[in-house]
């Protein structure tokens, strides 16, 4: 079993790749999502699509 | 290549008189055949159906004339001279089975069966034939012609070879004309190919490029998830892809600059990666190999199998996988006359049972266009040769059918039915496959059929149910109101009903709101178990806040930890000093007086959405989390509890767990919301399987709770079996194993429920739940969702996986936590929108794999990361590595669970130099000790000089070797002469032990001073030699001993010394043991066995023991006092110091621990063994000698009885063995001087108050002096007196049965500190 | 009935790199073209194309005996 789970960081090949979103909820609950599905409703993106790294610094930032 | 084109029939091109050696590939299949030589699975097989009239004569003749132009058609196998030849079978007579079934009532279906039987008939390599045909007329005009050949000799290729060529002589036959010539080459031509690429540079390189491909021998998934030894048939599905789908296949194909085969492979691999968790997957491909080869003209056996590994990740798009396919394959066509069989041969396959590829995936394109004399024919496999785990073959017949799909599986891998869901889930795959651009990301396909989406989301996720608004406190405050004077909680004899707890909490709660405990805010909770800790938590949950739980046991370091991060408002111990000093206000429950505060129901009530508790978790990169759950969460997974296993005022359920577990959430609480009791273990006792079954048993226990791993331990307990009263046992924390479950029901009978239950903390404790059935089998099932709870399955691109594939667990619905406190990142990485839910809901990934089975419960299938189970404390290895690489002396770390003998698992870390001198493995776990929770030490450490690497660089764990065994006699090095062997029999024999290694400490195996003296004797009377216990106590051990003994200090006097070193080694605080009456501390070499080695124990004595005339004896307690302290000191210059007494040793070390604290001291034990004050004595009359006399034999342990004089005493001392009859006569006479001097001393002395707590123990059996009490400390103790009273008289508190109490305490209460 | 047009060297190069998605350019005419990654899938494609446009009769043994564009334009009567 060698798959590696969409909200792990990538391997370090593609660790410079904008692999990955920031969303906000309705309710104000953030989430690191994959670029490759579609947002799911009743959340948008705050920020990227940006490298994994990058998206952990955003939510770092943001209110608890 | 040799033109053998002739028009003479009879001309027949016999193989030469020596045979042939076999090709490669042939003698691949020789060696398959040869592993199970009566299996008839290398039979392959085809049929044609002609539609039109067909003359069986003719048809023979075609076939004979085939047969002289196929060379390979004619030959046996057999050993010779250096391997396997192939012989021509001489006389060969055409093997023709010709048959008319139009009578019977269904023709085809004879037909069928006579066919399948004949591929069922193993062939005779060495005799031959190794074909056979049949003529089967099954309508006026159908006629099936059955052609049968072992693989040996044949290939798919060869057979559109030989049917082409048989319908071309045919039809000239039956035409009555000549047919062609023959379009074959030789047999020979193809063997002399091969014979010469197998010693080309071509050959080299091609071993080269596959032996490089697949130097890191990657696993190769398959989708039955292990393998097996390939079986004598298969089943085989056969399904055909829509005529549309088909065309939109080649259309997609042809836009991507691809062929079909290619798209099918890419989708094939999709399927397997999705299906087996796996991003990483090897396809088998056989491919014809003939291109450009004489091979192109040969019906005969040249297919090979190639390798494709191939990356499936969600990101790429269907363009992109397919493009990977095309290249891979382009590359592995210029090498592929490399043999499969030798690929594996190289790596080292063979001898593992492992395989190099998954499923094959064979292509089958060529062109059947066949007429038999104007006749059409279709043809249908019937067979492609063995399969090893599961072949995909595909057939273009491009007659407008679609494509056709068989999927042939090895029946010891999967059944038809599995099989069948496969294949229809990979037919769904390609039509949307087809209908969707090539260029959108994989990660939007699913391999589920719609119908298993409908289920695995909606139909087994069907848990919403409304549920009122409410808390987990709320439904307390009201049962309170309903039942006030049922008993709501039980500890040991005390009792609590709902009116008076609940009053009680209230009080605590308003006490508590004044500091600022509120919705919102946090109150963290340090209390042992008791009726304290459940006031206390719901205390904090009436004032609105949440409560953190502190486990007393975690190390000061990780305590400070969790209340800088957590800044709760305040922090409510049972006593001061329980948690490090940080700063956070803190509420001492045994100094607060409560009784001012209102007994009503707080007014600051929670609401649903407010925090209920905080509980921490082990972090992967070193820093634990705090899991913020609100009510809402709570509450749902209570009131589903209570729906699902309904108890009520006659239960009564046992809290166990330890609050920073979240299982004791429902421990504490569920009871209490509707009218039961709670009856509160004692601390430690839920790690004692006695104690637990007597509890249930004496306590009427009806609902508890088990880890696994400690259920098993309950169950080996013989008193387990008397707890059928029992109404509800449940079991969560770790996978629950089906012997286990069997054996419940052994014990217990079927009469007692035994539940599994799952859940993270960061979902309300369980998840899901599955009642076992005690005579089932298969894993234990962690059940169905819970109510309001959805789980999900789901793979690498977020899709749902259908039931029976494995994928990560998602769990959705009202009890997801909040999040983890203060860590926004990672709460939002773990906490994550929920693509199947209500819009903007959450999804919380486990991190756990596991599948749904097909009828809707979920099975747990182990981690996907590094984070373990161990006796149900969940554990992230990655906090214990990062500790321990945060040692200077460690290069790199890591950890593992080891199983080494079955069911016993353990902690083990592997640590590496930093460079400069080895790390200290004792050193190292005292390290994580004072920062890690004890279950988090590894129970081992081992160096190694450098990590086993996996060929791709990582780690390879699987090669961490065992670590020795920690024995002692086991582990222990050989004694290195005759003197270290016989002391250590010696100690054996005086010990009562089979063997006693050369590096045993004499007391730490249990030796008393009574021991001790028989070992002088023994070594007298053996060896000759003058041994003193003296010289025992300092060199403790055979090897020491021997070394003493070698230097002729046996005799030697120092233990008379002021300072006896019981045990110098240790990295603990000292405990410094104060010598009794008669000023001698060798009654306390028993705490060394009984407590932990580590721990250094030093005995005080009195001065002048050596009865030299010109030593005076003290003239005040504080002169001896003061001496004392000057020698500890020389150990131990500055505190805390732990002190311990006996008798007037007690009144010393209290006398001691007050001039440590006036000089500034910390003394944090303070430990009394029957010791009174001053005043207690200072009406009795100082001892006489007699009394002295009397008080000496109390010292050796007995009681005085008719012993009136020294001599008397002296004969009583030798008889009875003891180690003070060896002593010389002077010291006896100072010990019975010491004995009157303390006397005087003790009743002169005023005592002065010591500021702390002080562990007392009493010798409570009835005595003569009956006026002793304890209470009698009281004005001279600043903190509280724990009292522990023990059933013995005073002289026989320090022998082995008391001190085995008297230690459990003391150990515990030193592990306390230990870790403070 | 209408003729097909002849086959030329430069549409049999053109074909090959269609269905191989390489450049015209980067096929060789007298190379083994199985080392670029020419299938006996790819010789089918293009002995239906070749048939169904040109008129050819060449079979696909034909064609895979000599995988090359030389060879083949040889076999097939296509002109320069």
């Amino acid at each position: 079993m060698t798959t590696r789970s969409p909200f792990d960081p990538p391997g370090t090949s593609a660790d410079a790749e904008p692999t990955h979103l920031v969303l906000r909820s309705t309710h104000g609950a953030y989430s690191l999502w994959p670029v490759f599905r579609a947002v799911p409703e009743g959340w948008d993106t705050v920020h990227g699509p940006a490298a994994y790294g990058q998206c952990l610094a955003h939510l770092q930032e943001s209110p608890a | 290549m040799t033109d053998a084109r002739t028009a003479d029939t009879g001309t027949v091109n016999r193989l030469p008189a020596a045979g042939l050696p076999l090709t490669a590939a042939q003698s691949g299949m020789w060696f398959a055949q040869a592993l199970d030589p009566e299996s008839p699975a290398q039979n392959t097989a085809e049929c044609l159906e002609i539609h039109g009239p067909v003359d069986p004569e003719v048809f023979a003749r075609a076939l004979r004339q085939v047969t002289s132009e196929a060379d390979a058609l004619r030959v046996r196998v057999a050993e010779g001279d250096g391997g396997p030849r192939q012989f021509e079978i001489d006389d060969l007579e055409l093997p023709l089975h010709i048959a008319d079934l139009r009578s019977g009532p269904d023709p085809v279906a004879d037909a069928y069966a006579w066919m399948r039987a004949d591929l069922a008939t193993p062939v005779d390599l060495a005799r031959g034939p190794l074909f056979a045909h049949a003529l089967l007329r099954v309508a006026d005009n159908r006629w099936l012609w059955y052609q049968r050949v072992h693989h040996l000799v044949m290939d798919g290729f060869g057979y559109s070879l030989l049917a082409r060529r048989t319908a071309e002589v045919y039809t000239a036959l039956a035409a009555g004309e000549p047919p062609s010539g023959s379009p074959f080459a030789r047999l020979a031509d193809l063997v002399e190919e091969d014979a010469g690429y197998q010693v080309s540079e071509t050959y080299d390189k091609d071993r080269r490029f596959w032996d490089g491909a697949f130097a890191d021998r990657p696993e190769a998934p398959n989708l039955a998830g292990r393998t097996a030894l390939p079986s004598r048939t298969f089943h085989r599905r056969t399904a055909h892809l829509s005529p549309l789908a088909t065309d939109r296949l080649r259309e997609l194909a042809s836009s991507i600059k691809a062929t079909w085969p290619e798209v099918l492979i890419a989708t094939q691999a999709l399927y397997l990666s999705r299906a087996t968790h796996s991003s990483e997957v090897v396809l088998g491909l056989p491919m014809m190999g003939r291109m450009g080869s004489v091979a192109l003209r040969v019906p005969g056996m040249v297919m090979n199998v190639l390798p494709l590994r191939l990356t499936v990740s969600p990101s790429a798009t269907f363009a992109e996988l397919t493009r990977q396919v095309v290249l891979g394959i382009r590359a592995a066509r210029r090498h592929q006359r490399y043999r499969y069989e030798d690929i594996r041969r190289d790596l080292g396959l063979l001898g593992e049972g492992r395989s190099l590829v998954g499923p094959l995936v064979n292509i089958m394109p060529f062109d059947y266009e066949l007429t038999f004399g104007g006749a059409r024919a279709e043809a249908h496999n019937l067979s492609a040769g063995p399969v090893d785990d599961l072949t995909v073959n595909v057939y273009d017949r491009t007659d407008g059918s679609g494509l056709r799909i068989d999927y042939d599986g090895n029946p010891a891998l999967y059944g038809p039915d599995e099989l069948a869901l496969h294949q229809s889930r990979f037919l769904e795959l390609l039509e949307r496959v087809a209908h969707t651009g090539p260029h959108t990301p994989l990660a939007v396909h699913s391999i589920a059929r719609e119908s298993e989406l409908a289920q695995v989301l909606h139909e087994f996720n069907a848990t919403g149910r409304p549920v009122p608004a409410s808390t987990l406190i709320g439904p307390i405050e009201e049962q309170a109101a309903r039942t006030p004077d049922a008993t709501a909680l039980v500890f040991g004899g005390e009792r609590l009903t709902y009116a008076q707890l609940n009053a009680r909490a209230n009080q605590l709660a308003h006490r508590l709101a004044e500091s600022g405990v509120r919705p919102g805010a946090l109150a963290a909770v340090a209390v042992p178990r008791s009726l304290d800790l459940v006031v206390a938590l719901l205390a904090v949950l009436k004032a609105g806040g949440a409560y953190l739980p502190l486990d007393p046991d975690y190390p000061a370091d990780r305590l400070a930890y969790m209340l800088a991060d957590a800044e709760p408002a305040c922090v409510v111990a049972d006593r001061p000093g329980r948690v490090p000093a940080t700063g956070v206000p803190a509420i001492a429950l045994d100094r607060l007086d409560i009784s001012g505060y209102p007994t009503a129901n707080p007014s600051s009530a929670p609401g649903p959405r407010d925090p209920a508790y905080v509980i921490y978790t082990s972090g992967s990169t070193g820093r634990p989390k705090g899991v913020v759950v609100p009510h809402a969460a709570i509450d749902n997974r209570l009131r589903w509890m209570q729906h699902e296993y309904p108890i009520g005022a006659g239960d009564r359920v046992l809290q166990k767990t330890p609050s920073g577990f979240d299982v004791s959430v429902w421990e504490f609480f569920w009871a209490l919301r509707v009218g039961a009791t709670l009856v509160v273990a004692e601390p430690g006792g839920h790690k004692d399987p006695a104690y637990l079954a007597r509890t249930v048993r004496e306590q009427a226990v009806t609902v508890c709770h088990f880890v696994p791993s400690m259920l098993q331990v309950f169950l080996g307990e013989p008193a387990a079996s008397a707890c059928t009263g029992l109404r509800h046992v449940f079991c969560s924390g770790e996978a629950l194993p089906r012997e286990t479950v069997r054996e419940f029901g052994r014990v217990l009978g079927d009469g007692v429920p035994l539940h599994n239950l799952y859940g993270p903390t960061e979902a309300a404790v369980d998840v899901t739940y599955h009642p076992c059935a005690t005579g089932g089998s298969g894993p234990v099932p962690i059940g169905r969702p819970v109510w309001n709870t959805r789980l999900y399955v789901l793979d690498a691109a977020l899709q749902p996986c259908p039931p029976g594939v494995p994928g990560e667990l998602f769990l959705a619905g009202v009890q997801l936590a909040d999040g983890y406190l203060g860590r926004p990142a990672l709460t939002a990485s773990r906490f994550v929108a929920d693509p199947y839910g209500a819009p903007g809901t959450r999804m919380y990934r486990t991190g756990d794999l596991a599948r749904w089975t097909a009828d809707g419960e979920v099975e747990y299938l182990g981690r996907t990361d590094h984070q373990v189970k161990l006796r149900g404390q969940r554990i992230e290895l990655g906090e214990i590595e990062a500790e321990l690489a945060k040692d200077p002396a460690v290069g790199a770390s890591g950890v593992l669970v080891r199983e080494d003998r079955p069911g016993d698992q353990r902690l083990v870390g592997y640590v590496t130099p930093a460079g400069g001198a080895a790390p200290d493995p004792a050193a190292l776990r005292a390290r994580l000790a004072r920062s890690l929770p004890e279950h988090m030490v590894p129970g081992a450490i081992v160096v190694l000089d450098d990590f086993p690497l996996s060929p791709n660089g990582k780690l390879d764990r699987r090669a961490l070797p065992a670590p020795a065994s920690a024995g002692t006699a086991e582990g222990g090095r050989a004694p290195a002469n005759h003197r270290e062997e016989t002391l250590g029999r010696l100690f054996a024999e005086v010990l009562g032990l089979d063997r006693v290694g050369v590096d045993d400490a004499f007391f730490d195996l249990g030796g008393t001073s009574l021991l001790a003296a028989r070992l002088v004797t023994r070594v007298r009377t053996t060896l000759g030699a003058e041994l003193t216990i003296g010289t025992l106590f300092q060199a403790q051990t055979p090897a020491s001993l021997a070394a003493q003994l070698d230097a002729g200090n046996a005799a030697s006097d120092h233990a008379l010394d002021l300072l006896l070193p019981l045990r110098a080694t240790g990295d603990r605080t000292p405990l410094f043991a104060f010598h009794p009456a008669g000023g001698i501390s060798w009654c306390y070499s028993g705490l060394l066995s009984r407590l932990d080695p580590g721990q250094p124990v030093y005995g005080l004595q009195a001065r002048g023991l050596s009865g030299d005339p010109d030593v005076s004896l003290p003239a005040t307690m504080e002169e001896m006092a003061a001496e004392y302290i000057d020698a500890l000191r020389t150990v131990r210059p500055h505190g805390p110091y732990r002190l311990l007494g006996w008798s007037v040793g007690g009144v010393l070390a209290h006398t001691v621990a007050v001039k440590l604290q006036e000089a500034g001291e910390e003394v944090e034990l303070l430990a009394l063994l029957d010791a009174y004050p001053s005043d207690q004595w200072r009406d009795s009359a100082i001892p006489a000698e007699t009394d002295a006399l009397t008080a000496l034999l109390r010292m050796a342990g007995y009681d005085r009885t008719d012993e009136l004089t020294r001599e008397d005493v002296l004969a009583t001392l030798h008889r009875e063995g003891s180690a003070l009859a060896g002593l010389p006569d002077r010291t006896l006479s100072a010990v019975v001087d010491i004995v009157v001097n303390n006397a005087r001393l003790m009743r002169a002395h005023e005592h002065r108050r010591f500021e702390g707590d002080v562990l007392f123990f009493t010798a409570a059996a009835p005595r003569a002096e009956d006026w002793l009490t304890s209470r009698a400390w009281d004005p001279y103790i600043g903190g509280r007196l724990i009292n522990r009273d023990l059933d013995c008289l005073h002289p026989e508190l320090t022998q082995p049965a008391r001190l085995d109490e008297v230690c459990a305490v003391l150990a515990a209460r030193l592990k306390e500190l230990d870790h403070a | 009935m209408a003729a097909h047009p002849t086959l030329t060297v430069e549409q049999i190069r053109a074909d090959v790199a269609d269905v191989l998605g390489e450049d015209p350019q980067d096929i060789p005419v007298d190379e083994n073209l199985v080392d670029y990654g020419l299938d006996s899938m790819r010789i089918m494609t293009l002995v239906e194309r070749w048939r169904r446009d040109h008129g050819t009769t060449a079979s696909f043994v034909d064609l895979a005996e000599k995988p090359a564009v030389e060879a083949w334009a040889a076999l097939l009567g296509a002109v320069s």
